[in-house]
């Protein structure tokens, strides 16, 4: 398994090379006036505008050369400057990417936990009332849109209730990580209120955190409950679990030892799934609870026609889901002995 | 039963009381859609930067209330214009301090205006003052005629310390500079501390600092202004905050902190607003309904509508370049002059339901132009005469269009609008379908050969391509007012290197015949070509300091623009603002990029 895991690392540069190759290349299907007409917001107010725009950056440049400064740069650790972040690609990453890590972990808790649990649950009490009240609630989450509702969630729980703000953390928190007082040190708040020792913090960060956490976890947590159910039912109708109840095994070790176990294999498939699909969804999550995270970045960017950003962004997102996916395929091999990576 | 009535009464108490308190009673939040570019006032080019820029920093005149055309000395306590027109000279505020504390002083002056000038970034909003001080649109033309030393010693002549006093010396007379002067770019820094932030020195050696990006301007996210809020924080994408400058040289603002966050999301900034943690949001007029139940229920203020700065227009091109994939066709042949016909350009006016436009489009909060000029601005004249739908009208012009061979063979025309643009959209389909309706009485009469109309929506950046390349038939697009001046609205629309007027070649209309309506003083003559005779009205507009000679000057241009048909469905947009009722000294000026602080307070 070993050189599987190195040859899989040592593939990731190809990889990367070929996602890069492949935006910029989308990138250079614009002739340089419209690469240049990507820098202006508003109509060119003079006759030389675009011109002078298209000499400053080389945009008339053949695209061998134009990809080739672009990834100099690049190995330089310069990603480019985004004009929608306004600050340099890498500190845009770094900057919003602990937000999403932050929401994406705290959503995955119930999507895994509850959606495991009940999945469980509703397998084993089968076309009870549990499993019915189960299986409505997640066609409710694969069915109504997680735009809406976490609008829904804001009207009431914010603009009627005033329970739950939007945003990352409130405007006090905000001043005394301007002033110093607050020190962020992993930009993963819930982490950085504890070393800080900052109950009050941590509060807050919760307070925020939780409409846009069930407003990301519902739709993953329905799928995971109706992946979990089918395979769990599947499972309980084997002969070994039959053996098993034989043996005369209590219900419970029958259920969580021999049951469980063999049908979270198709559960861990979903979960690198689960996993993208979290942070695929953080972009509309973190735009209607204004939370600034990759999502948002992203969105923004990719409506802005920031070029600069969407590469960035995408070569980002290229290694996450790369470095995800092994470790997927890793999880995989131990959750099921017989498999073998080879 | 009983539960849910007590949740929903616990919910309308909470409410209530929500209602009845000032949040935060000394700060100012405002919710908005789009973040800020730069702090740099001669980089910025954007209303949103702007508005800090304007709330941070002063210039030496500034708008006297509501009034666009009125001004009052802000950083100059007097100033003067040469009989000719050509030399302004400003007297500067003694006592004011910059926010780091550095006293403001003529040299600051001198040094803010020639360092906007020797930066000049490419696309930004220096060519305003390039023009009328160094007649010029870019700093390199200038050096590419006279050298980086000769263009700097130019810079030095136009922009100068006389004694104690500022001196402008301008290439020509220019109604409209003072109004250039009161926008951002023309904002006063602190000389000393701009070049310990690694600015220009003042020196001729000015090309590392021409045409930065955003980022690479030393004042990218650092200000030090003289005005009456300092820059508390600067969090890209999220939110700008303000503090109230205590030194001050007016009195100090009422408001301790002002913040203006970045919310993009319509339904997240309602919230905001309903919960009371916006004191101020905006207000995309697809959601005004929202707001007016709000306004209806005592929970909200509506000002307004008012009219804006920006309007909408379709637009000719009286020449397709060469190349282009609209090139309309006549009987099927190309035919790039097609808009050249005053009869075709005046059929299109006619067959616009203008009144269905607004209202389905705009929810009726627009109006119909005469000519280019808007409301607010010299040489407007609501009575003077307007396109309106007339189909009868639109048909004797269609059959006199390129003498009777429009009609009699038909023709294709593209009009194009950006994509995503649903008002453009809009009018647009409403051209297609009015024009091609004339297909079936055609038919009737045995003519082949259709009039064919295709709408195209094209990406911003194609869009802004083939226009600049001249190779838009017809395309629709707004404009935002630069400086309240009719000057920024004829030129755009109507002089040689406006921003519309470059790309619709006028210059194809040949020998035209002028006679005065209203500049009655003007000899009637020919000229050879229509760009010609508005290019030579726009300039004696622009230098005539007689005010109602300059009124008639406009006045002629609005009617030579509605006698040509330069475009079709010119419209201004009204502009509505909504607050919390505890928000107190709003106004509405025009002019105005942002919120002013200054004026406001909650109480």
């Amino acid at each position: 398994m070993t050189a599987y895991i190195i040859r899989r690392f040592l593939l990731l540069p190809i990889t990367l090379f070929g996602v890069t190759l492949f935006v910029f290349g989308v990138y250079s299907f614009l002739d340089p006036a419209m690469k240049a007409a990507l820098y202006v917001r508003d109509i060119p107010k003079t006759a030389d505008a675009l011109e002078r725009i298209i000499h400053k950056y080389g945009l008339d440049d053949p695209f061998h050369v134009q990809y080739w400064r672009w990834l100099n740069q690049v190995f330089r650790g310069n990603l480019g400057w985004s004009k929608t972040a306004q600050r340099p690609v890498l500190d845009a990453l770094l900057y919003y990417f602990p937000a999403t890590i932050e929401l994406v972990l705290w959503a995955a808790i119930p999507v895994l936990f509850i959606g495991i649990w009940l999945g469980i649950l509703s397998a084993v009490h089968h076309n009870k009332p549990i499993d019915h009240t189960s299986r409505v609630f997640a066609l409710v989450g694969w069915s109504f849109p997680s735009y809406v509702y976490g609008l829904l969630l804001l009207m009431v729980f914010y603009a009627m209730l005033r329970w739950l703000p939007p945003g990352r953390v409130s405007d006090w928190v905000v001043r005394e990580v301007n002033t110093g007082t607050f020190r962020e040190i992993t930009r993963i708040y819930t982490i950085d209120a504890i070393i800080n020792g900052r109950p009050d913090v941590l509060a807050d960060v919760f307070k925020h955190m939780i409409l846009p956490v069930i407003t990301l976890s519902y739709i993953q947590w329905a799928l995971l409950l109706r992946v979990t159910r089918s395979s769990m039912l599947e499972t309980l109708r084997t002969e070994y679990v039959m053996t098993a109840r034989s043996k005369g095994l209590s219900e419970r070790v029958v259920i969580y030892k021999h049951a469980a176990r063999n049908a979270m294999i198709p559960v861990a498939t979903m979960g690198g799934m689960l996993l993208i699909g979290l942070m695929n969804g953080a972009v509309i999550t973190e735009t209607v609870f204004n939370y600034r995270g990759m999502g948002w970045w992203a969105a923004n960017a990719a409506t802005q026609l920031d070029i600069i950003s969407v590469l960035g962004f995408t070569l980002f997102n290229a290694v996450i889901l790369s470095v995800g996916i092994l470790f997927i395929d890793i999880l995989y091999a131990v959750i099921d002995p017989r498999i073998r990576l080879e | 039963m009983w539960r849910k009535f007590l949740v929903f009464a616990v919910m309308g108490l909470v409410g209530a009381m929500g209602w009845a308190q000032v949040p935060n009673p000394d700060t100012m939040i405002v919710a908005t859609i789009g973040d800020l570019e730069t702090l740099d006032p001669a980089w910025a080019y954007d209303t949103a930067s702007a508005e800090a820029i304007f709330n941070i920093y002063e210039t030496l005149i500034f708008y006297e209330g509501e009034h666009v055309d009125k001004f009052v000395p802000m950083l100059a306590t007097a100033w003067e214009i040469s009989d000719d027109g050509l030399v302004y000279t400003f007297t500067i505020r003694q006592g004011v301090k910059f926010h780091e504390g550095g006293d403001l002083t003529p040299e600051d002056v001198v040094y803010s205006f020639q360092r906007a000038l020797i930066q000049d970034r490419a696309g930004g909003p220096i060519w305003m003052l390039l023009e009328p001080l160094l007649g010029v649109a870019s700093i390199e033309e200038l050096a590419e005629e006279l050298g980086d030393d000769g263009a700097f010693a130019r810079v030095q002549e136009a922009v100068k310390l006389v004694g104690d006093k500022v001196v402008f010396t301008l290439e020509y007379a220019y109604g409209p500079f003072i109004q250039i002067l009161a926008g951002s770019w023309g904002s006063i820094v602190d000389k000393e501390w701009v070049i310990e932030q690694g600015g220009w020195d003042g020196t001729a050696n000015w090309r590392p600092w021409h045409d930065p990006a955003a980022e690479e301007s030393e004042l990218f996210n650092k200000a030090n202004g003289t005005g009456p809020f300092k820059l508390e924080a600067w969090v890209p994408g999220e939110y700008i905050s303000f503090v109230r400058n205590e030194n001050y040289w007016r009195e100090p603002a009422k408001l301790a902190r002002a913040v203006v966050k970045v919310v993009p999301e319509w339904g997240t900034r309602l919230a905001m607003f309903q919960a009371g943690d916006a004191d101020i949001i905006a207000v995309p007029r697809q959601y005004v309904a929202q707001m007016d139940e709000l306004v209806a229920e005592g929970k909200a203020r509506m000002m307004g509508p008012f009219p804006s700065s920006t309007c909408q227009s379709g637009f000719f091109n009286f020449y397709v370049t060469e190349g282009s994939p609209f090139m309309p066709l006549l009987g099927g042949e190309p035919k790039p002059d097609l808009l050249a016909d005053i009869h075709l350009r005046r059929a299109i006016n006619y067959v616009l339901d203008i009144d269905t436009y607004i209202q389905e489009s705009w929810l009726g909060e627009a109006w119909q132009l005469p000519g280019v000029i808007p409301e607010g601005r010299l040489g407007y004249d609501p009575t003077m005469p307007k396109y309106g739908y007339d189909m009868e009208k639109a048909e004797q012009e269609l059959r006199l269009a390129w003498d009777g061979a429009l009609w009699q063979q038909g023709f294709r025309l593209t009009i194009t609008y950006n994509q995503g643009n649903l008002a453009r959209k809009f009018v647009a389909e409403m051209l297609e379908r009015s024009l091609e309706s004339f297909n079936a009485k055609r038919a009737a009469e045995g003519i082949r050969g259709a009039f064919v109309i295709e709408v195209q929506d094209l990406p911003w950046p194609t869009y802004l391509k083939y226009m600049d390349a001249g190779q838009l038939a017809m395309f629709f697009i707004g404009w935002l007012e630069d400086y309240a001046h009719p000057d920024n609205w004829v030129k755009p629309y109507m002089y040689r290197t406006g921003a519309f007027a470059m790309n619709q070649n006028f210059d194809t209309l040949k020998n035209v015949e002028f006679s005065p309506v209203y500049a009655t003083w003007l000899p009637s003559k020919t000229y050879d070509t229509l760009q010609d005779l508005f290019d030579e009205i726009i300039d004696l507009a622009a230098r005539e300091s007689d005010f109602e000679m300059a009124e008639l000057l406009y006045k002629e241009l609005n009617r030579l623009a509605h006698e040509y048909a330069i475009n079709v469905g010119h419209i201004q947009l009204l502009a509505r603002h909504y607050e919390q009722l505890w928000v107190q000294g709003w106004y509405y000026n025009p002019a105005y990029p942002g919120e002013y602080f200054y004026v406001l307070s909650k109480g």
